[in-house]
């Protein structure tokens, strides 16, 4: 019998079950001088990282995405810092690095454990886009007056600085992906952990939080890494 | 009755032939270990043991063998990427068959196709007079319909719990679904099938 025993099946789907499972034919397979060589291959600097377990993956991308947040918000300044301390803005840091974390080991889940529900997904990538936008919206619903001070050329701005911060990270995490992002859900968990990182780093950088000016400046960061992973997964989707 | 029989003698083949499970042939886990210390003989040991099975498993729902062939060295690829990840105590195989279904997903999403059920029949395998060939055959098309109408998640759990012989706990955790889904997964799966496969109503 090639399986378990079960009640459920019945002695008439049994056998039916059984001999199709045991007369399945044995395909023929390439010798593993193929695999070998690939095998063979995997030598150089990113075979090295992709190799290394999960656990250190995860903490070289954590390392990677604070070392650029921390770099790109130095050579800017870091105008922000003082208010670190305020509790809403400690909470919006909190909910994205959190988020951000979550999407990063997502992103660097192995092939060896059972894919992520799909519900669960989009969930996380509409996290990714909903808690960003709450908090762009947040300081118009505590009644943060605009002073029309940040102009569109401003909100340019920091939109450029927030994805020359999320760049970087996207490309690290491609790096220590094992899996090739052809029809793979990763890169779009390896977007979401991008952008969220941008947006700390912008956050912490940017004085203005005026709802126009984060919603045109700061929240598109992670919009633009979603919409660069739905590009790369068409893209690299085609045969 | 003659299809019981024949089931429990490739049964109990199948069994004997079954590595790790005594005999003084190392067992997977033995193996993969003696790998991740620089034994490369050892993985070729894996693959010969291994890749028919993989190969088989992916020939269910692909039809070009470039494409098995591809997923099934994959599949070992992404096997040796994820050796520092193997905790001493877990089990090879089901590691093995849920990179498998990874990536036989991935290729689907890959092509943007939903997969069919080809369950493959070997006729060798079969009953060898012609009435028992002729039931066979029937039996085959009967079941390769029936599997094809089941849902993908009810599909994989009776193919791998069934056909490859991995017990409910070992089906959650290839699927990453609880033991309970798993279980009415598998019937409310094997409640179709029997209502496709069971005997036929009727006069005959």
């Amino acid at each position: 019998m090639s399986g378990p025993q079960n009640p459920e099946a019945g002695e008439e789907l049994a056998t039916v079950l059984s001999n199709l499972g045991d007369g399945a034919p044995t395909p023929e397979v390439p010798a593993f001088d193929a695999l070998a060589q690939q095998l063979d291959a995997e030598r150089g600097p990113m075979a090295w990282l992709r190799s290394r377990s999960t656990r250190e993956r995860m903490g070289i991308l954590v390392a990677a995405a604070a070392a650029v947040a921390v770099i790109a918000g130095t050579m800017g300044g870091w105008a922000d810092v003082e208010k670190v301390t305020q509790t809403g803005f400690l909470l919006e840091l909190v909910l994205l690095s959190g988020f951000a974390l979550v999407a990063m080991s997502a992103s660097l889940r192995g092939l060896q454990h059972a894919e992520i529900p799909r519900w669960a997904g989009w969930a996380l990538v509409g996290a990714t886009l909903g808690v960003p936008v709450a908090i762009g919206i947040a300081p118009m619903l505590s009644g943060v007056v605009s002073t029309g001070e940040a102009t569109l050329r401003d909100a340019l701005g920091c939109l450029c600085y927030g994805l020359s911060i999320s760049a970087p990270v996207l490309a690290v995490a491609w790096v220590l992906d094992r899996r090739s992002w052809r029809g793979s859900t990763t890169v779009r968990y390896a977007a979401s952990a991008a952008g969220l990182a941008g947006l700390v780093g912008l956050q912490l950088h940017c004085p203005v939080h005026e709802t126009e000016h984060l919603m045109s400046g700061h929240v598109p960061v992670v919009f633009a890494m979603l919409g660069t992973a739905g590009l790369l997964h068409m893209v690299l989707r085609r045969p | 009755m003659l299809g019981l029989i024949m089931a429990l003698l490739l049964g109990a083949t199948r069994v004997l032939r079954s590595p790790g499970d005594g005999g003084g042939e190392p067992s997977d886990e033995d193996l993969f270990a003696r790998y991740v210390d620089g034994d490369r003989a050892a993985f070729g040991v894996l693959w010969s043991r291994h890749a028919p099975a993989i190969a088989r498993l992916m020939r269910k729902q692909i039809r070009r063998s470039e494409d098995v062939n591809d997923l099934v060295q994959q599949t070992f690829l992404q096997l040796h990427r994820a050796r520092r990840d193997f905790r001493q105590g877990a089990r090879l195989r089901p590691w093995l068959y849920t990179i498998a279904l990874n990536l036989r997903r991935e290729y689907w999403r890959r092509y943007a196709r939903t997969p069919i059920a080809h369950v493959e029949l070997d006729e060798r395998m079969l009953p060898t007079t012609e009435q028992a060939d002729i039931v066979g055959k029937e039996d085959a098309r009967r079941v390769r319909a029936a599997l094809a109408k089941l849902p993908a998640g009810q599909r994989d759990v009776i193919e791998l719990h069934w056909l490859e012989g991995f017990s409910f706990p070992e089906v959650a955790q290839i699927v990453g679904a609880s033991l309970s889904a798993v279980k009415v997964r598998a019937h409310r799966g094997y409640k179709v099938l029997r209502k496709h496969l069971g005997p036929e109503e009727g006069p005959v």
